[in-house]
């Protein structure tokens, strides 16, 4: 008896549970969410997460690096988050993880899933465009750590990191591949990005005026190693540079939302102004002065006096501490009024920038042209892009201080070029590292043992933690993990 | 009772002889009584080794003959302890007889509800009486069991009225997911989701579910510690379960009413040490706008401070904590009508329960309702249900951790210069807050304007005004929850007229919640960006239903009985969410903080189904009552697991023996066990949905755009199911006539293929992903005492102590990670590092030499602990978050109608890091900020009064004097205590504090009243009582914080973040029962 009890329920038992899970499966898989996605809606992301317009990351990565090591800015914020201008070295976690990882955010990440989903719907046009915007991705990074997880990343768990130097190579071809593929879909009738594609609203011959810019950008940065004259120069050859940047209009810029969901679509310099966080930096404001440059009102606000004034860098934190409100913060000049507009557009690549890359590129003998009027063409074009259209005053400027004088090309190329990209930091530093011009002055206070302009970003305590045999390979290769550590572009390994 | 006397029957022959060969015999009177003096009739006197014998009269008297030579007898009395005594030379003696030690006979409930006798169990189990957690913890019944349990580890997470415990049983098995046990009520298991969620950036402490509970309608609480005793709960129980009995009807003549109320206060406990001397400044000047206290002291001056107002400048002789919060009060009513039938039962109970917090705005209310009804439905037919409603809401939860709205955060760098009322008008004419480090002025009619150009919203610091913190930017949350069962029994053998017990019981229970939770950040917040209003919306339900059956048949032969059990039990989860959230300000500024009137809400649905069905069986038998063996088999279904890895199984046994059944022991033996278990216990986790890449779409992010976006942690399709093995070993001895009663255990706990998130290095595109990984072994001594002092009919007086010493160790993790990441705040964390103790804080250190001399920069500053690099190090270890020993003691005294306890608890072995202390440094509010200031600016005079620049303040030998190397050369160097706690509050190991302490947990004393003085009333029992939970520290080794203070609830012990304060509770108790 007991054991017909017990043998029916078990096998009732059995038949029941088994039969159950059937369902599994289905009841598991998320329902709010699906497995594949038109990749539209996730390059709108990385664009804009990817532009660095967010405060959360333009901070990190040009108000206290960039700006401060460039010269645009003098830090006038107390705290352990603010001493860059005074090199105190660190780890920088938040920029990496940004372009990598950050949920909802990581660009590069987005931008990986954009290209594999345009493969997977086997439309060239955006995946040609989306691998454009990875080499503007991946050098935005590279150019502040130098070596970094490129190959394999979001493939692994533990990627290795890839030389710079394969990198750059790499980005190089990549660009070139890409603006082929563009030239030959790109009347085929594939639908573009549209209006998802907040950077040229689906406009390809854009895409390629933005991609042979950047191959300046990159070739150029790479124009003191030794593989640019072996492979990089010959190469450039073959690049058709009347398809740059032409004019503002195909400036590579992105609108801030002024009534966005979140701030990390607002522009980041009305916030940081608001703050009184910065200064115009005594270098910005003394090249600016001696040029005797209309874009002084542009990029500063007068002080409390009516005045203009630039603080020099590296006040130590004590100091800051003392006179922030009653000295610092009325008697220098913050951001300039254009620059905190709702509807300023944040610039990734210029007309201007194009322009001086191009009279460097002309002057050393690199492109065919000429150096000065590439180099005039670039100041109208900055002056234009901030609103000073008086023809007049520009042709004043063109033969005042600034005008354009063979035997000092370079260095007024790189200034202007310095002076075109403010408020980008992050460039103006890479440009400094790279040229030496505009000369910096000392800080006021530096940490001890680092007195000289940090040549890199420390790789982000994550990567040495979690990857650490990956990361101590790339830390071999290139000679160390400090600031000072040179990347390949700049004289490293 | 059977025993082996192997010379029984020799001795009882021999003595027999003995007995016949003496003629002459003496008569002894006697009575027998029991502990309160009441005499016991029927009770039986033999004397020793003898056949005489005879029984008590029903006065309780008798009158034996003894033979000569015979001076010991023997009283025996069903439910009593068997006592001999000597009665040489006596003709009268009075006999008290102890009842059977409850521990002897007590019957405990364990896995699956299954009562089983206490001494049958191989594995450790503890159980607390309700009445003791009712009496002193009616708000949240878990705190109550904090210092009772050996091996219960519980961390308040002082987070405001309704908030909830950090639980762990046996250490901390899992690393980074939840290690609380799994609660179950009436063998119902609950959802005790919900805790805290005090993240960085704030959050708050919605309770754990548990706490949902009245803690009058607990009849007790079971606490099974060890594998074996939760291998029947599956997946859940892997960290042990609390097991909660509910009380049901059993009051069998007239209508048992009983009416408890409390009353209680509550203040912090410990408060910061505030500096009082020194204003609001930097450098030793006053400076009205700077967000720090490093100005100048405060001896009278007059300044204009940042109101626009003439302040004179004095010591500060109040704590802002006194200002700022109020005295908690709180108040609880429960009303119990039961019953009990001849064939049924009945029991209701309503409890209101209401808490005013110390945060003046935050409000807490629970109503409880309460049915449970069991009936004979037939013979062969058992009904038992029970259906619990609880109402709760509560309003203004403090804001937790790092939260800008954390009111302890906003009086930790509050100068002393700036008083509370200042700032009580926290509003200006416009609307916009007034804050501290802003300018303003107060015009004639005392309204407060702005005198700047604006104010700069989300500027750092992020400073708040605390009374907008608490008045503008609320939150508010209702819950409605039912919890239920109903379960037949079937008793098979009275049906079908078997030879054996056979029973089957079926089961359906549910546990239904609905949660409401409401959260605003006002329009011109100061610390929002651009001062926008945020709101947060949200609604979910949580539904969970546990439908088993369990079939169990047992025979008993003469010396071997049997008791098989096989069941089955299908768990389903669900969670529905909906939220509407905006951070984009309102539409109408003036209108409400409703939805609608928000600017581009954001709705997300959310929506997860868990199940997991499981088949069991259970063997148990024994042998003579001597040693007993319990195997129990599992195998579980679950569906977050891929279809290879879903299904596992596991078995546990232990095994007990009595040693005082089986051996003849001395006489003060009453129970000599020896035990052992060995247990598995499978899990699939609890994430339901993480093993598919998913894509998902948020609407209107950019110029109306909308983003994709896809998980943000990274999948693990092949995930295994998580295996805990637990093994124990333990006596227990109950000796004395049942006064001394001790337990040892040793036990080792582990969990191997733990499934957590882990953090992934960025360049994997994702900063955590599910992983099968790490092995922590915690294994540990348990010793829980307890003896009656003194017992007497008047006074019985008992001890009771309870220790643990555990060793946790990370012994296994998986290649791909190099330590897991528990738990951290402000660049310090907590990690479990292979071949170290799970829990290390690693952090920021000192630079030091080789003799372990801390060493100075050029300005006699500590540096940092750099990597050759100069890269500062932020990995090294700072200190252990895991306790060595937990150790409790308590007392109970009842005499005549008094009664009294206390209860002492500690934990020892652990550090805490504070963000409090770091910031109260830095910003220099702490009074410990102050030694060397006044010095220090004597030097600055000094050297400026000197006039040569060759004189600097530092050449005085005046201000904070730092120890260390300074060039090689050691001694003691003077600076500015600014610049030196600037730098210290960089360097998370001078924050590390020792966490050990002692602590006077709780305390009652109470009068029952006379049952002789309510004869006259229709009141059957009265008692009043006093308690006091939290009174004071024996032994404290933190400064300004508590050593109990936590981030969260989660694994977040070890380090706290602007925690609230601890609170002691002062309250009163009034129980009437008719």
């Amino acid at each position: 008896m007991k054991k017909t009890i017990l043998f029916t329920a078990a096998t009732i038992a059995i038949l029941v549970f088994s039969g159950c899970t059937k369902n599994f499966e289905e009841l598991d898989r998320p329902k709010t969410t699906s497995e594949t996605i038109d990749p539209n809606a996730l390059f709108t992301r990385s664009i804009v997460t990817g532009s660095g317009i967010s405060v959360g990351v333009w901070q990190w990565m040009h108000q206290i690096s960039g700006s401060v090591y460039a010269q645009h800015f003098s830090n006038i914020q107390v705290g352990a988050n603010f001493t860059s201008d005074n090199y105190e070295p660190k780890a920088w976690n938040l920029v990496w993880d940004w372009y990598y990882a950050r949920s909802n955010f990581a660009p590069m990440h987005y931008n990986y899933h954009v290209i594999k989903l345009s493969k997977e719907i086997e439309n060239p046009v955006k995946e040609a465009v989306a691998r454009i915007w990875n080499v503007f991705l991946v050098q935005q990074v590279t150019d502040m750590y130098g070596d970094m997880p490129y190959f394999n990343a979001f493939k692994e768990i533990k990627p290795a990191f890839d030389s710079q130097k394969d990198i750059y190579l790499h980005l190089l071809e990549e660009l070139e591949v890409n603006v082929a593929t563009l030239k030959q879909f790109k009347d085929f009738g594939y639908p573009s990005y549209g209006q998802a594609d907040v950077l040229y609203s689906g406009n390809l011959n854009n895409w390629i005026r933005f991609a042979n810019s950047l191959y300046l950008r990159l070739a150029l940065r790479a124009s003191n190693t030794p593989e640019f004259s072996a492979s990089i120069q010959p190469r450039m050859q073959s690049i058709d540079f009347s398809e740059t940047i032409n004019a503002q209009s195909s400036n590579a810029q992105i609108i801030p939302d002024p009534t966005g969901p979140t701030f990390h679509v607002k522009n980041p310099l009305s916030f940081v102004s608001g703050w009184h966080e910065v200064r115009i930096s005594k270098t910005m404001f003394d090249i600016l002065q001696n040029l005797n440059d209309p874009r002084l009102q542009i990029y500063a606000a007068p002080n409390v006096n009516g005045e203009y004034a630039g603080l020099e860098n590296g006040l130590p934190q004590s100091q800051i501490s003392e006179q922030r409100d009653s000295h610092l913060k009325p008697n220098y000049c913050n951001i300039g009024t254009y620059f905190v507009q709702d509807n300023t557009p944040h610039v990734l690549l210029s007309y201007a920038e194009t322009c001086f890359m191009k009279a460097e590129a002309a002057h050393r003998g690199f492109i065919s042209g000429n150096a000065e009027s590439f180099y005039n063409e670039g100041v109208t074009a900055s002056f234009n892009q901030f609103g000073l259209a008086d023809a007049a005053a520009i042709n004043d400027y063109l033969n005042g201080n600034a005008k354009f004088n063979p035997s000092k090309a370079l260095e007024q190329i790189y200034t202007q070029r310095w002076l075109a990209l403010y408020p980008n930091g992050h460039e103006a530093w890479s440009l400094v590292r790279r040229t030496g011009y505009p000369q910096m002055n000392a800080p006021v206070y530096t940490f001890p043992g680092n007195e000289s302009m940090p040549r890199r970003k420390p790789f982000p305590d994550a990567e040495r933690q979690s990857n650490a045999e990956n990361y101590n390979a790339a830390v071999s290769r290139m000679g160390g993990d400090n600031q000072y550590t040179r990347l390949w572009w700049d004289g490293g390994n | 009772m059977k025993r082996i006397h192997f010379t029984n029957v020799f001795l009882t022959t021999f003595l027999l002889i003995l007995g016949l060969s003496a003629f002459a015999q003496r008569p002894l009177n006697g009575v027998v009584k029991d502990a309160e003096g009441l005499t016991l009739p029927g009770a039986n006197v033999v004397v020793t080794g003898t056949l005489t014998g005879v029984t008590s009269d029903l006065d309780g008297k008798f009158f034996i003959e003894l033979p000569a030579g015979s001076n010991e007898i023997e009283v025996s009395f069903v439910g009593y302890v068997t006592k001999k005594l000597n009665v040489e030379g006596k003709n009268f003696i009075e006999v008290v007889l102890l009842p059977e030690a409850l521990q002897l006979q007590e019957m405990v409930v364990t896995a699956l509800g299954i009562k089983r006798e206490s001494k049958a169990l191989g594995y450790s189990v503890q159980q607390v009486d309700g009445e003791a957690l009712s009496n002193t913890s009616r708000i949240s019944p878990i705190s109550g069991l904090m210092g009772q349990v050996a091996g219960l580890q519980i961390g308040e997470s002082g987070s405001g009225a309704g908030g909830s415990q950090k639980i762990l049983i046996r250490g901390a098995n899992s690393l980074t997911g939840s290690n609380d046990p799994l609660f179950v009520v009436d063998g119902v298991p609950i959802d005790n989701s919900g805790g805290s969620s005090g993240g960085l950036f704030g959050g708050f402490d919605y309770g754990n579910a548990a706490n949902n509970i009245n803690a009058d309608d607990i009849e007790s609480v079971t606490v099974l510690k060890g594998g074996a005793a939760s291998a029947l709960y599956g997946a859940r129980g892997q960290n042990g379960v609390i097991m909660i009995t509910t009380k049901s009807g059993s009051r069998k003549e007239g209508i048992g009413i009983t009416y408890q109320t409390m009353f209680s206060f509550q203040d912090p406990l410990i408060k910061p040490d505030f500096q009082t001397n020194f204003s609001q400044g930097s450098g030793g000047k006053f400076g009205k706008l700077n967000p720090r206290s490093w100005g100048e002291k405060m001896q009278g001056q007059s300044v204009v401070n940042f109101l626009g107002q003439e302040q004179i400048l004095n010591t500060v002789t109040e704590n802002p904590y006194d200002a700022f919060f109020r005295t908690a009060i709180s108040q609880d009513h429960s009303v119990t009508l039961d019953k009990k039938g001849e064939t049924n039962g009945i029991l209701f109970s309503a409890s209101w329960n209401q808490n005013d917090g110390i945060i003046r705005t935050n409000e807490f209310d629970k109503k409880s309702f309460n049915i449970r009804y069991d009936s004979k439905l037939a013979k062969f037919l058992t009904l038992d249900a029970r259906v619990n409603y609880i109402n709760q809401k509560a309003e203004n939860r403090p804001n937790l951790a790092g939260s800008p709205d954390n009111s302890i955060y906003l009086l930790t760098l509050m100068p002393p210069s700036v008083s509370l009322n200042q700032l009580e008008n926290y509003r200006t004419v416009s609307g916009l807050p007034v804050v501290w480090n802003s300018e303003y002025v107060v015009n004639a009619d005392g309204t407060i304007s702005l005198n700047q150009p604006s104010p700069s919203f989300a500027s750092s610091p992020l400073l708040q005004n605390p009374y907008w913190a608490t008045n503008l930017n609320t939150n508010s949350d209702i819950r409605n929850r039912m919890m239920g069962f109903t379960s037949l029994s079937l008793d098979l053998k009275e049906l079908f007229k078997l030879g054996f017990d056979l029973r089957l019981t079926t089961k359906a229970g549910l546990d239904y919640y609905n949660d409401e939770r409401n959260r605003i950040t006002a329009q011109k917040t100061y610390y929002k960006a651009e001062g926008l209003a945020t709101g947060s919306f949200s609604r979910f339900q949580v539904m969970e239903g546990n439908y088993d059956f369990l079939l169990s048949g047992n025979k008993q032969w003469s010396k071997f009985f049997l008791s098989v059990s096989a069941g089955g039990n299908i768990m389903q989860r669900q969670y529905r969410g909906l939220s509407s959230s905006s951070e984009s300000g309102l539409i109408n500024e003036f209108g409400p903080y409703v939805i609608q009137n928000y600017l581009n809400p954001i709705v997300t649905t959310g929506l997860t189904n868990i199940e997991i069905q499981s088949l069991y069986s259970m063997v148990s038998m024994d042998y003579r009552r001597m040693v007993y063996l319990d195997l129990t088999f599992r195998n579980d279904w679950t569906s977050v697991l891929s279809p290879e890895s879903w299904s596992y199984q596991y078995p546990s046994i232990s095994a007990s023996w009595l040693l005082d059944e089986t051996f003849e022991l001395p006489e003060y033996f009453n129970l000599f066990k020896v035990r052992a278990s060995y247990a598995g216990v499978g899990s699939g986790g609890s994430i339901a949905g993480q093993r598919y890449f998913q894509y998902g779409t948020n609407a209107n992010q950019f110029h109306g755009l909308p983003y994709g976006f896809f998980n943000s942690d990274r999948p693990e399709p092949n995930l295994r199911s998580e295996y805990t093995i637990s093994k124990e070993a333990g006596i227990q001895l109950v000796m004395f006539g049942s006064r001394l009663n001790l337990d040892f255990a040793i036990y080792q706990t582990g969990t191997k293929n733990q499934i957590f998130s882990n953090p992934l290095t960025p360049s994997s595109g994702f900063n955590s992903g599910f992983i099968n990984s790490g092995f922590v072994n915690n294994s540990g001594v348990e010793i829980a005492a307890s003896y009656i002092l003194v017992q007497k009919p008047d006074l019985k007086w008992s001890v009771g102590g309870n220790f643990t010493r555990q060793w946790s160790e990370v012994k296994e993790l998986s290649e791909d990670i190099d330590q897991i990441v528990q738990g951290g705040v402000a660049g310090m964390r907590i990690v479990a590092r292979f071949g170290q103790p799970a829990g290390i804080i690693l952090g920021t250190a000192f630079a030091r030499d080789e003799q372990g001399r801390i060493l100075l920069d050029s300005e006699s500053l500590p540096r940092l602990k750099t990597a050759e690099t100069g890269a500062i190090l932020d990995d090294n270890i700072i200190g252990n978050a895991t306790p060595d020993f937990l150790w409790g003691f308590n007392s109970q005294v009842n005499y005549k109608q008094f009664f009294m306890s206390f209860n002492i608890d500690s934990k020892l072995g652990h550090d805490i890091f504070s963000v409090t202390n770091m910031v109260g440094a830095e910003y220099g509010t702490f009074a410990f900020t102050e030694e060397g200031r006044e010095d220090w600016y004597r030097a600055v005079k000094l050297a400026q009064d000197a006039n040569d620049p060759n004189i600097r303040p530092q050449d005085f030998n005046l201000g904070f004097m730092v120890k260390g190397v300074k060039d090689g050369v050691e001694g003691e160097y003077a600076v500015d205590p600014q610049k030196y706690w600037d730098r210290a509050s960089r360097i998370h190991e001078a924050f590390i504090y020792d966490a050990s302490y002692i602590r006077f947990r709780q305390f009652s004393f109470g009068y029952n009243i006379n049952s002789k003085l309510l004869k006259k009333t229709p009141l059957r029992e009265a008692s009043l009582s006093l308690f006091a939970n939290n009174l004071f520290y024996i032994m404290l080794n933190t400064k300004n914080i508590s050593p109990e203070s936590s981030f969260g609830t989660s694994n977040n012990l070890g380090f706290e973040m602007y925690a609230y304060p601890e609170l002691r509770t002062i309250g009163v108790n009034l129980k009437l029962s008719l």
